[in-house]
């Protein structure tokens, strides 16, 4: 180890004295001092390479030009950074950077936006003194959303970067040498044909314009004003901050805020591609059918509507024939509002939100652990960032959690953890996975029970369990989880042995492994991480989709749930269903349900699953448009803001229960949103203290009053 | 104090660089008192004498392009790139990633437009081999860059060299 005076080194830069850790770059080590260097190929948060050279400084000793980006300070060199010498060397190297491919600015759509075109004025670039190659190369438009002109790539290479580096995708390679190469794709095919995970942070790091938007690309007028908004993106739990660009009432790009503290600058595809793109086929206005077809109607009649459907039957007398169903992607000043309609206007109707019976199955397993105003005593999502072994049950992190996804491949690529797949179908993570366990549904209580007796006979926690204990657990041979999982009993000992041997394994699961293993699957997957570790936070991650689930569930069960899955359509007359941005979709089995209740009444933004059916449409705001709080996975408390330049339309959710609660004759909790913010400090403060502090809602360590399973249980058992 | 003699000329370019420089709309009267415009688009007055400035728009394409160039540098004592055409190829150089005979071809022969059409081998000048900027042919003392130039920076160009200076550096730069 290093002793203490080893650890920084001295150097001069540009005439200051700058003292810095041994191995930090010239091109730190002159931010530090304040001193900009100039830089193309580097960007923050990815490893350097020295590819461009622009970024040369004069370094003495050697006495010779070396990039500062890649060239750690030296103790006692001296650094000079801009000399009139240094100037003449980087207006040569944008020269043979604009002479090397087709870079002509007036037809390139990245004009007055691209970051070699800022190098040309910066040194003063007025002509190329070099003979123009014009090599005629390629562009690739295979991709539904990414366009690859290799015309204007400068072969920096930070897309590759970013896409190994930030994305852990690996898709971006360099192939070829010198100035023939090129940036394929998986060796050479087309993009849209690769193993492209289509999260666009090529287009966010591209300097120039090679690689682009295909659907913005040609919009972008300088001379036009943009408007720039940071806000959350809410297509998914991790919460995402992304900064929207607007010209001209349209999205031009989304890309990742550098600063974003879940995302550190990456997006999926769904903020960037998707995202944007729904609000231009929004809802314009209220629909009612009439002969099966959705005609245009008022705002006011579908109140009128709703209440004389109220008023009717056996849900006049019966509250419970009412129900409220919620997007958990809304923000949960909407939630509550949805809520406080169903149980306090409407005297008692059913609420859930979409993943309700999920979190219903987790605080039945988490017993007191998981009270109202607290959420779950797991590691959480976090727990990726230090896990050696992650297992992923029944969940596909690339959809849940696209972007808690691509920090564990980058994890896995460096060999930092290993990855034990479970699921009936392979994920696109599965390349990465040191084993991938097929398991038919139903299997996975076995499988995790299995697990459990594999473990609990080590010598280390053998004598934890009597004479009785270890008779059950016998019950639980691997030969007969493999009978019920359609695994092998060698791959489920191989398995259990991995998870022994990790020093801090995490268990990451969703909605599908309740959907498909039951409650069971829950309790045992809570007894195994009980056996791993007896003490402290449980190392489990619980994953819900929804932007705001975690909020949803803080706010408590409510008292007459609905399962959209499992319930019984002939006990509900009317129905409103609450779906946003329509962000998760509703599932096959929720809309066969669905179809049968006598009058449903859908606020949505756009088209979506329930237009073929709902005898009532609201149109409510896109998520672009929205304000409002989010609480997603880990309990991180975020803002969605209302991105600036997109076209407002008037109505939301709270215009209609307000209408609709007038029509009653009934008296609301709350009227707005910001009553909804007030209405849900008071039940959980943690959520505004967390939104002050910028932090996640804490985590009970284990509470001392908590009994966990100590054994599995199987349906036979 | 001898008005300062002004030529210039429009070669494969597309006239914006001129429809630029007529955008300094009165400034050209305070410009007119000081300089004598001669050979120019404007004038269209074809050759030029000697001139103390010569502006030249548009890449150099075919042998008149080339002969003209040329004619103007003997001609000016100093010679100004004007535009993105004449300093970088631009637009016009698109055809550099395709043969000339197919570029031709397209043109006379194939051409939805055209009926029996065969490539001119008399009147129009011959196409060179490809497209480029002028400074590959003869010397050039300051380039005035833009897709077209801002009027601006011609006016703060043109105000340097008729004081006697070169501009670079006095404006700023712009490529589109």
């Amino acid at each position: 180890m290093a002793a203490p005076q080893d650890g920084t080194v001295k150097l001069t830069i540009d005439g200051r004295e700058v003292e810095v850790s041994r191995g930090t770059t010239i091109l730190m080590a002159a931010r530090k001092a304040g001193i900009e260097i100039p830089t193309l190929c580097h960007l923050d948060g990815l490893c350097d390479i020295g590819a461009c050279r622009v970024c040369l400084v004069e370094v003495a000793p050697p006495g010779r030009l070396l990039p500062a980006c890649t060239t750690p300070a030296s103790a006692g060199s001296t650094v000079k950074t801009d000399t009139d010498a240094l100037r003449e060397t980087r207006r040569r190297i944008i020269e043979l950077l604009f002479s090397e491919r087709n870079h002509i600015c007036p037809f390139c759509p990245r004009a007055g936006n691209c970051e070699l075109q800022d190098l040309g004025y910066r040194f003063q670039m007025d002509h190329v003194r070099y003979a123009y190659l014009h090599p005629t190369l390629p562009t690739d438009l295979s991709h539904p959303h990414i366009g690859m002109d290799h015309n204007r790539c400068v072969l920096c290479g930070r897309c590759v970067r970013a896409c190994n580096d930030l994305v852990g995708a690996g898709t971006l390679q360099v192939s070829g040498r010198g100035g023939k190469s090129l940036i394929v794709a998986d060796a050479g095919v087309p993009l849209g044909e690769s193993s492209c995970t289509s999260c666009g942070t090529c287009v966010q790091v591209c300097p120039t314009g090679a690689i682009y938007d295909k659907r913005t690309v040609h919009w972008a007028r300088r001379w036009i004003p943009r408007e720039t908004t940071t806000t959350t993106c809410p297509r998914c739990g991790v919460g995402c901050r992304v900064v929207v660009e607007v010209q001209n009432g349209r999205v031009l790009a989304t890309r990742g805020d550098w600063d974003g503290p879940a995302n550190g600058g990456r997006i999926c595809r769904r903020a960037r591609f998707e995202w944007p793109r729904a609000e231009a086929e929004a809802h314009r206005r209220p629909l009612a059918r009439t002969a099966g077809k959705l005609e245009p109607t008022d705002a006011a009649s579908i109140a009128r509507d709703c209440a004389a459907r109220l008023r009717t039957g056996r849900v006049a007398t019966d509250p419970t024939r009412a129900a409220v169903v919620v997007s958990p992607s809304l923000p949960i000043e909407v939630i509550a509002a949805a809520r406080g309609f169903a149980e306090e206007c409407l005297g008692g109707a059913r609420f859930d939100t979409t993943d309700g019976a999920f979190f219903r199955a987790l605080r039945e397993v988490y017993g007191s652990a998981f009270a109202p105003g607290s959420r779950p005593p797991e590691k959480g999502i976090e727990g990726l960032a230090d896990a050696d072994l992650v297992v992923a049950l029944d969940i596909d992190l690339d959809e849940e959690a696209p972007v808690a996804g691509m920090g564990l491949r980058r994890r896995l690529l460096d060999h930092e953890a290993t990855l034990i797949e479970v699921a009936a179908a392979p994920t696109r993570m599965v390349d990465l996975a040191k084993m991938a366990l097929p398991v038919q549904m139903g299997g996975e209580a076995a499988l995790l029970a299995a697990w459990f007796a594999e473990l609990a006979a080590r010598p280390s926690v053998r004598e934890r369990f009597d004479e009785a204990a270890r008779k059950e657990l016998a019950g639980f041979a691997p030969d007969r989880a493999a009978a019920r999982t359609g695994t092998s009993a060698d791959a489920i000992v191989a398995a259990a042995r991995l998870i022994g041997a990790a020093s801090s394994p995490l268990f990451v699961f969703g909605e599908n492994l309740v959907r498909s293993g039951g409650p069971l699957a829950l309790r045992n997957l809570l007894a195994l991480a009980r056996l791993i570790a007896p003490a402290g936070r449980v190392p489990l991650a619980s994953v819900a989709g929804g932007a705001s689930s975690v909020g949803a569930a803080l706010l408590g069960t409510p008292k007459v749930g609905l399962d959209l899955v499992r319930f019984d359509p002939h006990e509900i007359d009317v129905l409103f269903l609450f779906l946003g941005d329509n962000v998760r979709g509703l599932t096959g089995a929720a809309t066969v349900n669905l179809r049968a209740i006598p009058f449903l009444v859908a606020l949505e933004s756009g088209p979506g699953d329930a237009d073929g059916f709902a005898h009532r449409i609201v149109p409510v705001p896109h998520d672009l448009a929205r304000a409002g709080t989010l609480v997603g996975i880990d309990g991180r408390v975020q803002t969605i803001e209302p991105v600036a330049g997109i076209p407002r339309r008037p109505g939301d959710e709270f215009d209609f229960i307000a209408a609709l609660a007038d029509a009653l004759g009934r008296r609301l909790p709350f009227r707005d949103a910001e009553g909804a913010r007030a209405w849900i400090a008071e039940r959980v403060p943690a959520i505004e203290s967390a939104r002050r502090d910028g932090a996640r809602i804490p985590t009970p360590e284990s509470p001392a009053d908590w009994v966990t399973p100590t054994l599995p249980a199987t349906e036979e058992s | 104090m001898d008005r300062k003699k002004i030529a210039t000329v429009w070669l494969c370019g597309c006239s914006g660089c001129h429809m630029s420089f007529l955008d300094l709309d009165e400034w050209l009267f305070d410009l007119l008192e000081r300089v004598e415009i001669t050979a120019s688009p404007v004038t269209d007055i074809k050759e030029p004498p000697e001139v103390d400035i010569a502006l030249i728009e548009g890449g150099i394409s075919n042998e008149d392009n080339l002969r003209v160039l040329k004619l103007f540098r003997e001609r000016a004592k100093i010679l100004v790139a004007l535009g993105d055409c004449a300093g970088f190829g631009c637009v016009p150089m698109l055809r550099n990633f395709f043969d000339r005979q197919d570029v031709l071809d397209r043109a006379y022969v194939e051409a939805e437009s055209t009926a029996l059409g065969k490539e001119p081998d008399e009147e129009v000048p011959k196409l060179l081999d490809k497209v480029e900027p002028i400074h590959h042919f003869v010397k050039v003392d300051a380039f005035i860059p833009g897709c077209p130039p801002e009027a601006s920076a011609i006016r703060t160009a043109l105000e340097e060299l008729v004081a006697g200076r070169l501009p670079a550096g006095k404006f700023e730069l712009r490529y589109e």
